[in-house]
C-alpha cells in the first residue's frame, strides 16, 4: 500500500479534507496582530504543559522534599535544568505576552461591543497566569519561595471584602507552613491548568461567534487564507519565540538558592515577581494610614477597584475612546515608575 | 522616716491575717526556739548526716514576704534588689530573701530586722562566698532544684588565683556575687546571664581590661582582644557552643592561668589528636627541655587560630624559632609544600564547585565528596602536628585522592555542559534555517496573491 492510500484512508474516516478546506480555506486578517498573539499564547501555553508534565515527574510537593527534589531535577536527571529553564522563561513570556495583549487591546479599543466576553474572558486569562507564576515561584521551597509566599498571600490578604479568605486559602491557614507548599502545587497542577485551558476555550469560542465588527479599515483590509499563508507566517513566530526561550533557559544562570528557613527572617531585599513590583513600590513607600485607613488595605481596596475597572471596561467605556488610551499611557508610565522604584 | 512606718504597719496588719492562715504549716517548735527557717536549713547542711536528712524547706513560709513588702517600697535602695530577686533564678519560695539575709520574714517589723537575730542587710565579700556555698555545696540540696548543677565551686574557687586574693582580703578580688550578680543571678546558660559562655569575656573584660587595675597584679590587658581575634571566638560566636570563651580553658570558678606544662593538656581536651601527634614530633622532646609549653610557641592560646604554612610570608609559623638555610628549614619546606598543595586542592575543588551552582547547576554528590575532601584534609592538618614529612604520605595521599574524586565530578558536569552547549548551537543552527524557510515560504506566499490580485 502507498503512503498516500494510508493518508487517505484516514482521512475518509476522520474527514480531514472536510477540516482543512473549511478551516484552511478560512480568511483572516493578515494585520490584526491579536491573532498572532493569540498564536504565541497557544504556544506558550503547549510548552508549559509540556515542560510542566516533565517537571512533574520528579518534583516532591512535600515541604520536607521540595527542595532537594528540585535540586536533582536540576542537577541530576538528564536535561533536567534545561526542562526547567524552558518552563520558567516560557511562563515569564506567557504572563508578558497576556500583558502586552491586554494594554495593547485597551489602545486599540478592541474591547467595545460586541466584543466584551472576549475582553472579559482575557482579563481573567491573564490573571490565572498571574497565578500561575506566583503559584510556581513557591514550590521549589527555597528561601527566596519562602519570602515569596509569605509577601504574595500578604498581598493578596489585603483584598477587600474576600482578602482574609483568599490569605487563608492560598497559605493553607494562618502561617506559611507545609500546607500551603501543599495548596500552592494543587493550584499550580491542577486548578490552574484546567481553569486556564477552559478559559481558553470560551476566549476563543466568544471570539469566533462574536458578529464580524470592522474597526478600522487597516484592520479589515488584507485577507489571507488560513492555509497555508497564515500557517507558515504563525509556524516562523513560533521558531523565533522557541529560539528566545531556549536561549534564555540555555544562558541565563538561575541559581537554586538555598533550602526555606522558617525560622530565619525573610531577606530585607525579598521582591515579588517582575509583574508585582508596581504593586510592592506602593506597598513599600506608603505612609502607615492613607485618609484614616491601613495603607495596605487602602492600596489593597484601591487595585481590587482597579482591577474590576478594567474587567468591566466595556460597560464603561462602550467607544474605546481617546480617554481609556490616555489613562493606559498614563498607567502605564506610572507602573514603569514604580517598577524602577522597587527595584533600586 | 514616718511614711516607711505606715507601709510597714499598713503590710503588718495583712501580714498577721496571711500568717494566721498559714498557721498550722509552721513549725512551733522552730518558731519558738526564734530560729529562722533558713538557719534550719544551713545547720543541717552542715550536719554529716545530710543525705539522710534532707534540710528543710523554707516553703513552710507560704510566700517570700520580704519582697512583698520591699518591692512596693518608694526607695528604690529598698526596692529594687526585691524587684530583681523576683525575676532571679533563685526567685523560689524554698530559699527566698531569708535564704542569704537571714531574719524573720514572719514578724516583718521587728523580727525581720533584727541584727541580734541573725540578719544581716550587707554580707561582706566572704560572707558572700560562705552564703552562696551554704547552699551550693549542698548536693542533697541542690539536687531538689537542678540535678545537673555542680556542687564543687565551694572547693575549687579557693583554688583559684581570684580565691586566693579574695582570702587575703583584697577588695579588688573578685568573689562569687561579683561575677554571678547579687540578686539579678540567672543560669549560666541564659544568654542573659553575664557569664553565659558569649558574654563571659566582657564579664572578664570589666577587670582585666582595666590598665590601672591589671597594673596592680603585673597582668596584661590584651587577651580579650586577642580572643576576639581567635579562631575560638569565630566557632562560638557563630554558633559552635562547644568553642572556648575565657572560662572554656581557665574554668569558670578555678580560674588559674594553665602553666607551660598543663597548657597542652588544656588544648587537648578539644584537640586530642593534634596533642598526640605532636607529642610524636622532634619538637615534643625539646620543648619540654627548654620548659615551653607545647602549643604556645606555634599558637597564641588567646589569639588561637591557624599558623602560617606559606613559606613566602613573613608570617611563616617555622620563621619564629627557626633560622634560614638550617636542617629543619628543609623539613619545614617539604610540609609547607604538602601543606599548600593540600589546601590549593581544596580551594580549587571548592572553587569550581561554586562556580557551577552560581550557574543554577547543582551537582549530585559533589557536595558530599566536597565535604570527605574537606574531612581529609582535616586529617592531614592534625598530622602535620607530628613534623614529620614521612607520616604526612598517607594522609596526604588521602587529600589528593579525594580531590580528584570531587574535580572529576565537577569535570563531569562541566564537561556535560559544555557538550549540551553545542547541541544548543546545532539546534540553533538548524532552527534559524527553518526560520530562513518559513519566512522565504511566507513572502513568497504573499507575492503569489498580490500578483493575482493585480
Amino acid at each position: 500500500m502507498k503512503a498516500h492510500h494510508i493518508s487517505n484512508w484516514f482521512s475518509d474516516r476522520l474527514g480531514w479534507r472536510a477540516l482543512s478546506s473549511d478551516v484552511g480555506g478560512r480568511l483572516v486578517s493578515a494585520r490584526n496582530p491579536n491573532i498572532y498573539i493569540g498564536g504565541v499564547i497557544l504556544f506558550l501555553f503547549a510548552t508549559q504543559i509540556a515542560s510542566g508534565v516533565l517537571l512533574l515527574l520528579h518534583y516532591q510537593s512535600s515541604a520536607e522534599h521540595a527542595f532537594e527534589s528540585v535540586t536533582r531535577i536540576a542537577g541530576e536527571y538528564p536535561y533536567g535544568d534545561l526542562v526547567r529553564g524552558v518552563h520558567f522563561w516560557s511562563g515569564q513570556l506567557l504572563v508578558g505576552t497576556l500583558l502586552f495583549q491586554l494594554v495593547l487591546s485597551m489602545l486599540r479599543g478592541s474591547f467595545t461591543a460586541p466584543r466584551e466576553l472576549v475582553w472579559v474572558s482575557g482579563v481573567v486569562i491573564t490573571t490565572v497566569a498571574a497565578a500561575f507564576a506566583f503559584t510556581g515561584s513557591v514550590l521549589p521551597w527555597t528561601d527566596d519561595a519562602y519570602a515569596q509566599a509569605r509577601v504574595g498571600s500578604q498581598m493578596a490578604g489585603y483584598v477587600p471584602v474576600i482578602g482574609g479568605t483568599l490569605l487563608r486559602l492560598l497559605r493553607g491557614g494562618d502561617e506559611i507552613t507545609s500546607q500551603t507548599l501543599q495548596k500552592v502545587f494543587g493550584f499550580h497542577v491542577a486548578v490552574l491548568p484546567a481553569s486556564f485551558t477552559l478559559l481558553l476555550v470560551l476566549h476563543f469560542y466568544t471570539i469566533r461567534s462574536a458578529p464580524r465588527v470592522t474597526t478600522t479599515p487597516a484592520a479589515d483590509g488584507e485577507k489571507i487564507p488560513m492555509y497555508p499563508d497564515f500557517v507558515v507566517r504563525m509556524a516562523a513566530i513560533i521558531v523565533g519565540v522557541l529560539v528566545v526561550v531556549v536561549s534564555l533557559a540555555t544562558f541565563v544562570a538561575r541559581p537554586i538558592g538555598n533550602a526555606a528557613d522558617a525560622t530565619a527572617a525573610s531577606p530585607a531585599s525579598a521582591r515579588p515577581t517582575w509583574f508585582l513590583l508596581p504593586v510592592h513600590a506602593l506597598l513599600k513607600s506608603a505612609p502607615t494610614t492613607l485618609l484614616g485607613v491601613d495603607s495596605a488595605r487602602f492600596i489593597g481596596g484601591a487595585l481590587t477597584g482597579l482591577y474590576l475597572l478594567v474587567a468591566a471596561l466595556p460597560f464603561v467605556d462602550k467607544r474605546g475612546g481617546r480617554v481609556t488610551t490616555g489613562i493606559t499611557c498614563g498607567a502605564l508610565v506610572l507602573a514603569a515608575l514604580l517598577t524602577i522604584h522597587a527595584l533600586y | 522616716m514616718p511614711s516607711i512606718r505606715a507601709i510597714f504597719l499598713a503590710f503588718s496588719a495583712t501580714l498577721a491575717t496571711q500568717l494566721a492562715l498559714a498557721g498550722p504549716t509552721i513549725d512551733a517548735g522552730h518558731a519558738a526556739a526564734g530560729k529562722s527557717a533558713q538557719t534550719v536549713l544551713h545547720s543541717a547542711a552542715t550536719t554529716k548526716k545530710a543525705d539522710e536528712a534532707p534540710p528543710r524547706e523554707v516553703s513552710e513560709i507560704d510566700t517570700n514576704t520580704c519582697a512583698t513588702c520591699h518591692g512596693s517600697l518608694p526607695e528604690t535602695k529598698y526596692s529594687t534588689p526585691a524587684k530583681q530577686f523576683v525575676a532571679s533564678v533563685h526567685a523560689d519560695d524554698r530559699i527566698g530573701c531569708v535564704g542569704c539575709h537571714k531574719g524573720d520574714p514572719r514578724d516583718p517589723t521587728v523580727r525581720a530586722h533584727d541584727r541580734e537575730g541573725g540578719f544581716t542587710p550587707r554580707p561582706n565579700e566572704q560572707g558572700i562566698v560562705a552564703i552562696c556555698g551554704g547552699c551550693h555545696s549542698n548536693a542533697p540540696f541542690i539536687r531538689r532544684f537542678n540535678a545537673r548543677l555542680r556542687t564543687d565551686q565551694g572547693d575549687l574557687f579557693p583554688l583559684s588565683l581570684h580565691g586566693k586574693l579574695a582570702t587575703t582580703g583584697d577588695p579588688n578580688a573578685p568573689t562569687c556575687a561579683t561575677c554571678h550578680g547579687y540578686h539579678d543571678v540567672v543560669s549560666v546558660s541564659s544568654l542573659l546571664a553575664p557569664t553565659n559562655p558569649r558574654n563571659v569575656a566582657n564579664l572578664c573584660a570589666r577587670c582585666h581590661e582595666n590598665p590601672e587595675l591589671m597594673k596592680k597584679y603585673g597582668l596584661p590587658i590584651n587577651e580579650k582582644a586577642k580572643w576576639q581575634r581567635s579562631a575560638h571566638a569565630r566557632a562560638l560566636l557563630g554558633g559552635n557552643p562547644q568553642s572556648p570563651s575565657c572560662t572554656g580553658c581557665h574554668g569558670p570558678h578555678s580560674a588559674t592561668p594553665p602553666r607551660a606544662t598543663t597548657v597542652g593538656r588544656v588544648c587537648g581536651q578539644c584537640h586530642p589528636d593534634q596533642l598526640e601527634a605532636f607529642r610524636q614530633s622532634p619538637h615534643s622532646k625539646a620543648y619540654r627541655r627548654l620548659g615551653l609549653s607545647e602549643c604556645v610557641p606555634c599558637h597564641d592560646p588567646h589569639e588561637a587560630r591557624r599558623s602560617s604554612w606559606d613559606i613566602n610570608s613573613s608570617e611563616f609559623v617555622c620563621n619564629r624559632c627557626h633560622a634560614k638555610d638550617t636542617v629543619q628549614r628543609q623539613v619545614a619546606a617539604e610540609l609547607s609544600q604538602m601543606v599548600s598543595t593540600a589546601r590549593g586542592r581544596l580551594v580549587r575543588a571548592k572553587a569550581r564547585y561554586e562556580a557551577l551552582k552560581a550557574q543554577g547547576i547543582n551537582v549530585h554528590g559533589a557536595q558530599y565528596s566536597l565535604d570527605q575532601l574537606d574531612t581529609e584534609q582535616q586529617k592531614l592538618s592534625i598530622t602535620l602536628h607530628s613534623l614529620n614529612p614521612s607520616r604526612m604520605r598517607v594522609p596526604m595521599a588521602a587529600v589528593i585522592d579525594a580531590a580528584d574524586r570531587s574535580e572529576k565530578i565537577i569535570a563531569a558536569a562541566q564537561q556535560e555542559r559544555q557538550l549540551r552547549r553545542r547541541g544548543y548551537y546545532v539546534a540553533l543552527a538548524l532552527a534559524i534555517t527553518l526560520l530562513g524557510l518559513l519566512v522565504t515560504k511566507a513572502v513568497q506566499l504573499a507575492r503569489q496573491r498580490s500578483r493575482s490580485k493585480a
